[in-house]
């Protein structure tokens, strides 16, 4: 055991339990849960709604960390979007284009793409899907990607996923073309970049909540509410901790060391 | 049979690195450290595969295009790679045609693109702070004091800005990063997981 | 007045106006510029990726270590799905990257994301404004609560917050525009600068 993460360890295993004990306990019927709403997510058909109206096609982004790296759950969750929205556009036969940073991502969302126009009964209409490698340098990405949204004249703009400085030139030039643009990022450094310029945004956390809320319902109500019971456990654990250091004890702050 | 496979690679994957960072097992540290390997393996020919796409889209663009702009730019596209690619597999890319090209076209590509953003950041400050909610107040109220407190005309307008702009950082701002960061991070755990079980139905499942 | 001489400057230069032109309009000179910058960048990569599957794949294979032809055989199976009959085979590498990520950010995550944010949070309650970070990073923890109604307690303590959240993304964005600006400075001073010699 390496010194140094026994807490971390065991904080880890405590997550990983309760997180799947709570799947199978909505999975099972045993609670009936309802959750907050998520405005971004219930402006997604509405915003591919426009663009049918329009003519104009779908931009999508699922951001731009690497599948590999600490981020790769914020790619999973813009994944888990992208396969909802390539849902719709097949049922609307909207063009969609998805532009491409990480050359990993590029097979996962033509996987996603094509699964999605399948089970749509639309497999011919993926000749209407661009999923294109633009670059896998951050800012090369951002000026292909503006250029293609303005040229395009993309209706709407999805950026799902993590983002970094770029974010606010390609929310800014979905503007300039008027489109209709929902964001999300747990980068919580460009949340508020995305809050000024999109017309919703998932915060942090949201994107996740968004993202689960796309999969089977009970496997997503469970996911919930498991990431519920973790916060309340953090809750506890903060207020605990401050309570006991605050009577001048340090016993959280090295049972938090461990 | 396959979809056993992919979830028993993608379980695999992630188990070893994960027992690699809590257990000081020799045999658990060489897998972690050639599974990493394998990855950026792997990374480089879905780079390939990438490649391969962005000479294909390109291509049609050369193609099928009836725009003549569109056509050209297809075409520089494809050359810059191709002339690139092959100073930097025939020469390497320390030489200096290599270093001409990277100094000349990527280093002020990505510097210059970066900067934009100051553009981009008042048309979206503009847009932003026309909405009258308490939110928008917020957020203005305290980018004003942060953006005021960096400058030396901050102090001119008045002496207290850069003691409010410090406290700003340090206390609200260290809160709400605080609170998204757990929050963030408790969602990410969440969907790791669910990955690495295979409990979602996802392209790898 | 010395104007540069050099031919990455001037090749720098005129990529610098082409991309900055992009803020007026979009235009013909910002469109080539673009597309010599994306390929450059992506030819870039394929010699940084070529350079890794020789370092690491090629090489060792030929110096005897055999295992690497697991790695290679995942690689090639991304191809796969260029073939109808055997696209599904693509999913199998792609579920490595995956299971890696999802491994390396799930034990990153434990550490640096909860436990030291929960831990910094330790302080002596003596002043207003460690009051004030402990409470606010409990009430935006709050705002993420998904299956709680937002409404009596956990509402008010949502609402602030969010109002915590809004502090927080402002002091964000009034830092990036700083920071933007003195990037923007920096180029114009190598415009004016290092290319044409009019500054010193």
């Amino acid at each position: 055991m390496i010194q140094g993460r026994q807490f971390t360890l065991l904080l880890f295993l405590v997550m990983s339990v309760i997180m799947l004990y709570a799947g199978n306990y909505v999975r099972k019927g045993k609670k009936t849960i309802k959750i907050r709403r998520l405005s971004a997510v219930e402006a997604i058909p509405e915003a591919i709604g426009r663009a049918t109206e329009a003519g104009r096609p779908v931009h999508f982004s699922p951001g731009l960390a690497a599948i590999t790296g600490l981020d790769a759950p914020q790619t999973f969750a813009g994944i888990s979007l992208l396969r909802y929205i390539a849902k719709l556009t097949a049922r609307y036969d909207v063009r969609l284009i998805v532009t491409i940073r990480q050359p990993a991502v590029l097979p996962l969302a033509q996987e996603t793409i094509r699964q999605s126009y399948l089970e749509e009964g639309k497999f011919d209409a993926l000749s209407q899907v661009d999923v294109m490698f633009l670059s896998d340098q951050q800012f090369a990405y951002a000026a292909a990607a503006s250029g293609v949204i303005m040229r395009e004249k993309a209706a709407a703009s999805f950026l799902f996923g993590a983002f970094w400085a770029e974010n606010l030139m390609l929310a800014e030039v979905g503007t300039q073309v008027d489109a209709y643009q929902i964001s999300g990022t747990a980068s919580i450094g460009q949340v508020p970049f995305f809050v000024t310029t999109t017309d919703y945004c998932l915060i942090g956390e949201e994107l996740y909540a968004a993202a689960a809320s796309l999969t089977a319902d009970e496997v997503f109500l469970g996911a919930i509410l498991g990431q519920d019971i973790c916060k309340g456990i953090m809750v506890a654990l903060l207020v605990v901790g401050v309570i006991v250091t605050a009577v001048g004890s340090d016993l959280f702050v090295r049972l938090l060391s461990l | 049979m396959l979809r056993t496979a992919t979830l028993a690679v993608t379980f695999l994957a992630g188990i070893i690195v994960i027992l690699a960072f809590f257990f000081d097992v020799g045999f658990l540290a060489t897998a972690e450290a050639r599974v990493q390997d394998w990855g950026v393996i792997v990374a480089a020919f879905a780079l390939a595969m990438a490649s391969i796409n962005l000479v294909q889209v390109n291509i049609r663009r050369i193609s099928s295009s009836d725009d003549a702009t569109e056509k050209i730019c297809a075409v520089v596209l494809l050359a810059a790679l191709v002339v690139m690619s092959i100073i930097g597999l025939t020469q390497g890319p320390t030489s200096d045609t290599y270093n001409v090209l990277f100094d000349g076209i990527m280093a002020p590509g990505q510097s210059t693109v970066w900067a934009l953003g100051v553009f981009y950041i008042s048309s979206a400050a503009y847009r932003a702070f026309r909405v009258k909610n308490v939110d928008a107040g917020l957020l203005l109220f305290s980018s004003a004091f942060v953006m005021l407190g960096a400058v030396p005309i901050g102090e001119v307008i008045w002496s207290g800005i850069p003691a409010v702009s410090q406290w700003i950082v340090d206390v609200p701002n260290m809160a709400g990063m605080r609170g998204m960061l757990i929050g963030a991070g408790i969602g990410a755990f969440s969907g790791g997981l669910r990955l690495l079980l295979g409990i979602d139905r996802t392209e790898v499942g | 007045m010395n104007m540069s001489t050099s031919v990455s400057v001037w090749l720098a230069a005129l990529v610098t106006i082409g991309l900055i032109s992009f803020v007026f309009k979009e235009n013909f000179y910002y469109r080539i510029v673009e597309s010599l910058y994306v390929g450059v960048s992506a030819g870039h990569a394929i010699v940084l990726g070529w350079g890794n599957i020789r370092n690491l794949a090629i090489r060792p294979l030929g110096e005897g270590n055999v295992a690497v032809i697991i790695p290679i055989i995942l690689g090639l199976m991304l191809f796969t799905r260029y073939f109808e009959k055997w696209h599904r085979v693509s999913r199998i590498p792609t579920g490595f990257l995956m299971g890696l990520g999802a491994g390396l950010s799930m034990r990153g995550i434990v550490g640096s994301q909860i436990i030291e944010q929960i831990k910094a949070c330790y302080v002596s309650l003596n002043s207003i404004n460690n009051i004030l970070i402990v409470v606010g990073t409990f009430a935006v923890l709050s705002y993420f609560f998904f299956t709680v109604e937002h409404d009596g307690f956990v509402g008010k303590s949502a609402t602030l917050g969010r109002w915590f959240m809004m502090l927080c993304f402002g002091a964000a964005y009034g830092s990036t525009v700083t920071g933007r600006i003195s990037l923007f400075v920096g180029r114009l001073q190598f415009l004016l600068g290092d290319w044409l010699g009019i500054l010193q």
